[in-house]
């Protein structure tokens, strides 16, 4: 693509964390526990596995294909034609993924803080904000992702410490009392949610060093992993399984339970700031996708003009998704997880990277490892200051 | 106390040939007669000179004749207040009308070339230069030089015995501090060079010069180090100062305005000191100053958003307590800017959050007050940025006690009077305060003015309304550079090597590298066992190899 947007690892690892995380952890403990009752913190567990098969799969395509992303790659390996079709689909699961969110993040805000106020407002709102920092490129969207993920860890951190007191961890006993079923029923939906990282086939051909890839996926898996599995576990030792089941935000209702001497009480902030933090992430990283997937699928050169339509288109279709949050959540238990992960986040990614080999397209797997090899100078020792080792 | 300040030449700088072609062209065929060589006559050269600066008294022409006899004619042109005038009574005029004849005689002086003479041996001053163009001599009188004629030369001499009344050297109003140096720049372009250099002996000191404004003809200084400032830097900075065609640059504000990335944006994207000490400091950071003559306020480029956050004084007091008042006042500037926005959002959208003894009395409170929480801020807020300026404008005294009226008696009247909230005043005496801590007047400014739209979004939609601002803010600052340097930087993109000096300071002998955000060069500060001697070295020692990596 024209622009030469260069991020380093740790840009798009956090990136892809709070994509997944900060909208994960509010609504997930609810719909997974409702499958495993107290078992729900096993369902994190093989979410999580399930999670990292999904990025060893999402890890050799990239890795074969370093310097494209989803819709360049699948033109390669399936032609034109074939390749189109799978962008096309693609198109409509970013513009599917990004109405869901846009219009979850705006029932969330409706249901438990401003119940009089119109979905509309916030969806309009928040559109506008994401539309402003899409138009300003990746480079930007992980510079501001950045600093909410600070605020996303250390709101989940405070609220965890806060409610330690009111945990009562026998809730998590018996442990697989109904055996391993409802465990696994449990952890489709979390894995699905864990599946977005196919988002990160549209952001990691811009990595610095694409020796990083494999590093990128596995650390977000394994960080998505420990923060769902400490959040559910907080949240089903707090309230129980079920009562938490019953919940339909039991992260914020866990903040809201906080009094610490009678002065800190009702940290509902803290949550909200968390979920419009990572919820911001999120819409924007599919709104990016969207509109770079767009471009490239119209072989555009500049896809900044295609960020106004597509925000109008994602602000009506996030207005008529659904009719209620009930209905959402009905459908993002079992219907949700199947339809995505057979298709956009499992099978079809699967299904590239069997054609590829079979093809023989693309490197086999044999990235450089040098940093900076071929990137502009600017980005290389951007990456280089970002080795773990500063951080010592 | 005034003093009058010998100054070197200035005007040796690069001129601006763009602007310079384009400012004839556009001028009336009148002038075109500045770029004429001057003519070996005296008097068509005093001609010429008269009728460029006909109507302006302040010229002083004085013709004269040297030699014995009287039989060379000569003539001096100088601004009168520019000059010093001992100097050019006793070192030119002397030196000429009385000493030459001396010498000599009129033999000598008409046989050899005497202009030449005169330079090399009559003048008892450095600083001595030539020109041949009338333009030449024309802008070296109005900057300050005397000109000297002799007849049947079409060389001029330039002699450079500029001096006029200066402030002197002062502590500077906008940035004083506790501990630290106190003087300040000046209006003069050469005393603040100078100033620099006091502060930096090092011959990689370069001061280029450059005028800019067609009419105003202001010299402008470029101080870098050569060996740590980039090449790019330092030549986009030139161009971009090559490309301002203006006829006036009064303030370095002009400049700003001119080179910033980003002009639409309400952040300063280029750093202004009083201070030397502070323009040295980023010099030695491979950063570029620039000096306008005319104003003690100089530039410096890139400038990142937290060092609008940062004083010079953090660096000269003792780390840990700089360090804390480095998070004092990142609090202040939070609180500066959020404070009003985050009441207004609590008492009308979220009382819940607050603990139920507190919602009382601030329900209690607001009992008789007829206003909505908004609008009783935006009221309150907006006469204390009226009695903030009015105190700034007034002669001292009287701002005193406008500041008291305004803040004491309005303040206590409007409450008894049941049209403010007494939270509302703490709210609103809590944020000015906090606006002052934030050490730098733009950044302060920028903070006002957002806080004015946070408190609308918190009208309107509460703490989301808040965090919606916020994020807006967020996107732009990640989206600014300051010559091509990201504005958030070194915080995203994140540079943790470079975080020992931003939220919190690090001792100095920790600092081993210069902030690596401007690349060139020999990075090191400082050898990493600086504190080594008998009793220390263990200390100092494991320091500086902990901070090594």
């Amino acid at each position: 693509m024209a622009e030469k947007t260069r991020i380093s690892w740790v840009q798009a690892t956090l990136l892809l964390i709070n994509m997944v995380t900060a909208t994960l952890i509010l609504v997930v403990p609810a719909i997974t526990t409702e499958a495993a009752r107290q078992d729900a913190w096993l369902s994190a567990l093989v979410a999580t596995f399930g999670g990292l098969l999904l990025a060893f799969i999402f890890t050799k395509l990239q890795q074969r294909f370093p310097r494209e992303n989803l819709l360049q790659f699948s033109i390669t390996i399936l032609g034109p034609v074939l390749g189109k079709v799978v962008g096309f689909l693609y198109l409509w699961y970013f513009l599917h993924l990004a109405a869901i969110i846009i219009r979850s993040f705006g029932d969330f805000l409706v249901i438990s803080f401003m119940p009089e106020t119109p979905v509309w407002v916030f969806i309009i709102i928040i559109t506008i904000l994401a539309a402003y920092a899409v138009h300003n490129g990746l480079e930007v969207i992980a510079r501001v992702n950045i600093l909410f993920f600070a605020l996303v860890i250390l709101s989940i951190v405070i609220i965890f410490f806060l409610t330690a007191k009111d945990m009562d961890f026998t809730n998590l006993t018996p442990i697989l009392a109904e055996g391993w079923k409802p465990v696994v029923r449990g952890s489709l939906f979390p894995l699905a949610w864990i599946g977005e990282i196919v988002i990160g086939l549209m952001i990691l051909s811009h990595l610095a060093n694409p020796g990083e890839i494999k590093r990128v996926y596995l650390v977000t898996t394994i960080g998505v992993g420990i923060l769902l599995l400490q959040v559910i576990i907080g949240v089903v030792a707090t309230f129980g399984p079920e009562y938490t089941s019953h919940l339909i935000f039991p992260g914020l209702t866990g903040t809201r339970i906080i009094s610490i001497g009678n002065f800190i009480e009702r940290l509902e902030a803290l949550a909200m700031v968390m979920w419009v933090g990572g919820a911001f992430t999120k819409i924007c990283l599919v709104y990016y996708a969207g509109v770079y997937g767009m471009a490239e699928w119209f072989r555009l050169k500049d896809p900044r003009p295609l960020v106004g339509p597509a925000g109008i288109i994602l602000v009506f279709f996030a207005l008529i998704i659904y009719e209620h949050f009930i209905d959402f959540l009905k459908f993002a238990t079992v219907p949700f997880p199947m339809y995505t992960l057979t298709t956009f986040e499992g099978g079809l990614p699967l299904l590239l990277l069997v054609i590829a080999i079979l093809r023989k397209k693309g490197g086999a797997g044999n990235v450089q490892k040098n940093p900076g090899s071929n990137d502009d100078s600017s980005a290389s020792t951007n990456s280089r200051l970002l080795e773990p080792q500063g951080n010592k | 106390m005034k003093k009058p300040v010998k100054l070197k030449f200035g005007s040796k700088g690069t001129k601006v040939k763009n602007a310079n072609s384009y400012a004839q062209k556009e001028e009336p065929p009148g002038e075109e007669k500045c770029s004429l060589g001057l003519s070996s006559s005296l008097e068509e050269n005093l001609g010429h000179l008269r009728e460029i600066f006909a109507k302006s008294t302040d010229i002083i022409f004085r013709d004269f004749t040297i030699g014995r006899w009287g039989r060379l004619r000569a003539a001096v042109v100088y601004v009168d207040g520019l000059i010093n005038i001992t100097d050019v009574n006793e070192n030119l005029l002397k030196a000429v009308m009385l000493e030459m004849p001396m010498a000599g005689n009129d033999q000598d002086l008409t046989k050899l070339d005497v202009l030449q003479k005169i330079k090399d041996s009559a003048f008892p001053l450095s600083q001595v230069k030539e020109a041949t163009l009338i333009e030449q001599v024309v802008d070296a009188i109005l900057s300050g030089d005397t000109a000297f004629l002799l007849d049947g030369y079409s060389t001029a001499l330039l002699v450079g015995a500029r001096g006029w009344e200066t402030r002197s050297l002062d502590e500077p109003a906008t940035e004083s501090v506790v501990r630290g140096p106190r003087e300040g720049f000046v209006e003069t372009l050469r005393i603040n060079t100078s100033l620099i250099r006091r502060k930096i002996k090092s011959s990689d000191l370069k001061i280029e010069m450059m005028k800019l404004g067609r009419a105003t003809q202001t010299d402008i200084g470029i101080a870098y180090m050569e060996n740590l400032a980039t090449q790019e830097l330092v030549s986009e900075v030139k161009k971009r100062l090559q490309q301002i065609d203006t006829d006036s640059i009064l303030e370095s504000g002009y400049l700003e305005e001119f080179i910033e990335d980003n002009p639409y944006s309400l952040f300063s994207q280029v750093n202004r000191t009083e201070r030397p000490d502070k323009v040295a400091a980023g010099l030695l950071e491979g950063r570029i100053a620039i000096l306008v003559d005319g104003t003690p306020f100089a530039l410096i480029v890139p400038a990142l958003f937290i060092e609008f956050l940062q004083a010079s004084e953090d660096y000269y007091e003792r780390y840990m307590i700089s360090s804390f008042v480095r998070l004092l006042r990142y609090a202040a500037f939070m609180v500066s800017l959020l404070l009003p926005s985050l009441y207004i959002a609590i008492t009308t959208f979220h009382q819940e959050m607050l603990p139920t003894d507190l919602l009382l009395s601030i329900a209690a409170q607001r009992e008789g007050v007829p206003f909505p929480a908004f609008v009783e801020a935006l009221l309150m807020e907006i006469s204390f940025e009226a009695l903030r300026e009015a105190g700034i404008r007034l002669p001292r005294p009287i701002g005193q006690a406008v500041s008291i009226v305004g803040a004491l008696v309005i303040g206590e009247a409007s409450v008894s009077a049941g049209i403010v909230s007494p939270a509302m005043v703490i709210i609103v005496a809590v944020t000015g305060i906090s606006s002052f801590i934030v050490p730098n007047y733009a950044m302060a400014i920028s903070m006002r003015l957002l806080r004015f739209a946070l408190m609308i979004l918190a009208a309107s939609l509460g703490l989301f309304g808040i965090m919606a601002g916020l994020i807006a803010i967020v996107i732009h600052l990640a989206t600014l550079r300051s010559f091509g340097m990201p504005y958030l930087s070194p915080i995203v993109p994140t540079h943790p090597a470079a975080w020992k000096d931003t939220v919190i300071r690090t001792p100095w002998w920790t600092m081993l590298t210069r902030p690596p955000l401007i690349k060139k060069g020999n990075l090191h500060r400082q050898r990493p066992y600086t504190r080594r001697w008998p009793g220390q070295e263990q200390g100092g020692e494991a320091n500086g190899r902990k901070n090594k990596n």
